[in-house]
């Protein structure tokens, strides 16, 4: 946590702010859903959307006060997708502690994150700029057609490279480039400028997921706050999978481990050591590096300000991250 | 069970309208997720939204999208409610929160359009308001809920979204506010009458309301050329089997 704190040290007043506003804004009156909303805002998060609005802000007509909703909305939309995705997964841990669902069932975690949605929105719709809600609304869609693809392929073990890519680009990647981008256009950067910071943040989120892929494989469960091998376990095939899948000389074996439905926590070990073994993890890590480069290298475009040297830090960062 | 005559091409347009917009990856919705819907499921947003529109006949490309979202919204709170049964595969558990999301996704999108932006707040409000009725509903779960907790249940999880139809609806449509009060009064009778006979716990909130629904359409019938209100009123009549009672309201608008 002290590295990332170190790269947002421009922001960290304003960060501060955010949080202080996030806690104002989600105590709401029903009492369920502000104990679980208060739940999900002390499990913590590395706050790394807002972070990024707030520092592409800094390039441009940097005003907190306009930029404040669209960060409180972004991370709310973030906690809001968080929430469902353990639903989905049927997760019992995040970040160390039971997940909503865990603690208060289904029914309640759907409500909520339905709930938090709306909250965003009431955000995003505040500003009264119809160009932003619609770059909102755009990608609320695409992620949920990536979340819907990757529960339609999950055990497909014939995936590739390209069909990952779809997955991930609207999972993660999408959020990330529009927390950048809103950050930018709020702040009246013009077209080339919201461009190289939407691209930027676009590969960041590709890199982002991607080593999150290689963690849940690589990671000490401890310091990553849930199990590892969740994704073997779900047949979600990702990338060091489907090279290990493509190269490894026990690609048999593997691709028996990947398909079954119900596994073994033998099996879930055996495919970890196989798919470690096949090289996967360091061909993955090669084409996070190619996104970390590919998204910094258009920023020297821009002002010399330490914001943006924060962001090259912040994309290594994500590249080096062991959580 | 019979459809409103008037509104029939637009309502098919906002079928297919759906249907495109719900197309994922060459698989539909339907064959995604099994979810069972009745007529009144399928079109009653709709027509709510259509018939009223069908008053002044004004803005009908623009009443076609917002029959859409309203059946989004409608929607997606739907499929997300799958999640409460017991027992529930984890494939439907799965895609009834992601498909829930994308609807919302979907509803928020339609709502950026120029002419349906400025009603956004009211939308968000209303996504909020649904989702305290399902914590209300599940804080009493173990509880024997009386007929005034019940009411205020549906109230929020339903009656405020047919409201919301109705007003939005009655605005786009041009009408005058004590007009729009009116039919805002008349659909959200309507959306408690309709969550109340879905359940069957208390019979006399689906009598009440049906009354109340009646009387708000009476009182409009001198002033406003209501025959489409009347028509959706005989259809959502018989989407809920009513019995004498209902037979006796419609023969007057027969």
């Amino acid at each position: 946590m002290h590295q990332q704190k170190k790269v947002f040290k421009e922001v960290t007043i304003d960060l501060g702010k955010v949080e202080k506003e996030l806690e104002k804004f989600l105590r709401v009156d029903d009492p369920i859903l502000a104990q679980t909303c208060i739940y999900l805002l002390k499990a913590g998060g590395k706050r790394m959307r807002p972070g990024f609005t707030l520092l592409s802000g800094k390039f441009f007509d940097y005003n907190f006060e306009k930029l404040l909703p669209v960060a409180m909305a972004l991370e709310i939309i973030h906690m809001a997708t968080l929430v469902h995705d353990d639903v989905v997964d049927a997760s019992l841990t995040r970040r160390g502690r039971p997940t909503l669902s865990a603690a208060w069932g289904n029914s309640v975690s759907v409500a909520t994150g339905d709930f938090l949605f709306a909250k965003a929105l009431e955000m995003i719709v505040k500003i009264d700029n119809i160009e932003v809600s619609k770059e909102l609304a755009k990608v609320c869609i695409q992620m949920g057609r990536g979340e819907i693809q990757q529960i339609k392929s999950s055990y497909d073990v014939d995936q590739d490279f390209k069909q990952y890519l779809y997955r991930i680009k609207r999972k993660t990647a999408l959020l990330i480039g529009l927390c950048c981008k809103l950050g930018a256009m709020v702040s009246r950067a013009d077209k080339r400028q919201i461009w190289i910071l939407s691209t930027y943040g676009h590969c960041l989120g590709i890199a982002f997921q991607i080593v999150d892929d290689i963690l849940d494989i690589t990671a000490d469960s401890k310091i990553l706050g849930k199990p590892i091998g969740g994704d073997i376990r779900q047949g979600i095939m990702t990338l060091p999978m489907i090279y290990a899948l493509k190269y490894s000389p026990d690609q048999s074996r593997i691709r028996e481990l990947l398909h079954k439905k119900n596994k073994t926590e033998g099996e879930v070990e055996e495919a970890i050591y196989l798919i470690k073994k096949s090289g996967g993890i360091e061909k993955s890590r090669k084409i996070v590096d190619l996104y970390i480069e590919k998204g910094i290298k258009n920023l020297k475009e821009l002002p010399d300000i330490p914001s943006r040297k924060a962001l090259i830090e912040l994309a290594r960062f994500v590249a080096e991250r062991s959580y | 069970m019979a459809l409103v005559n008037c509104i029939e091409s637009e309502l098919n347009e906002v079928k297919s309208q759906i249907a495109k917009e719900t197309q994922f990856k060459s698989s539909s919705l339907e064959e995604l997720l099994e979810y069972e819907m009745n007529g009144l499921d399928r079109h009653l947003f709709p027509a709510i939204v259509l018939t009223i529109g069908k008053i002044t006949e004004d803005n009908r490309e623009v009443n076609i999208s917002l029959a859409s979202i309203f059946q989004y919204v409608f929607l997606a709170h739907s499929i997300h409610r799958l999640v409460d049964k017991e027992d529930v595969k984890a494939s439907t558990r799965q895609y009834s929160v992601l498909i829930g999301d994308f609807l919302f996704g979907q509803t928020f999108y339609k709502i950026c359009d120029e002419s349906l932006y400025k009603y956004a707040w009211e939308f968000v409000k209303v996504i909020e308001t649904i989702n305290e009725g399902v914590i209300m509903r599940w804080r009493l779960k173990d509880k024997t809920m009386s007929a005034k907790d019940y009411s205020i249940i549906i109230s929020k999880e339903r009656a405020a979204l047919t409201r919301l139809a109705g007003r939005l609806a009655a605005k786009v449509a041009g009408l005058k506010e004590p007009y729009q009060q009116r039919i805002e009064d008349f659909c959200y009778s309507i959306g408690m009458a309709w969550a109340a006979w879905e359940e069957n716990i208390y019979t006399s909130i689906v009598h009440e309301y049906l009354i109340n629904a009646k009387r708000y359409l009476d009182e409009l019938k001198d002033s406003l050329p209501i025959r489409p209100l009347q028509e959706f009123f005989y259809f959502f009549c018989q989407g809920i089997n009513q019995d004498i009672k209902g037979e006796e309201l419609l023969l007057n608008i027969k």
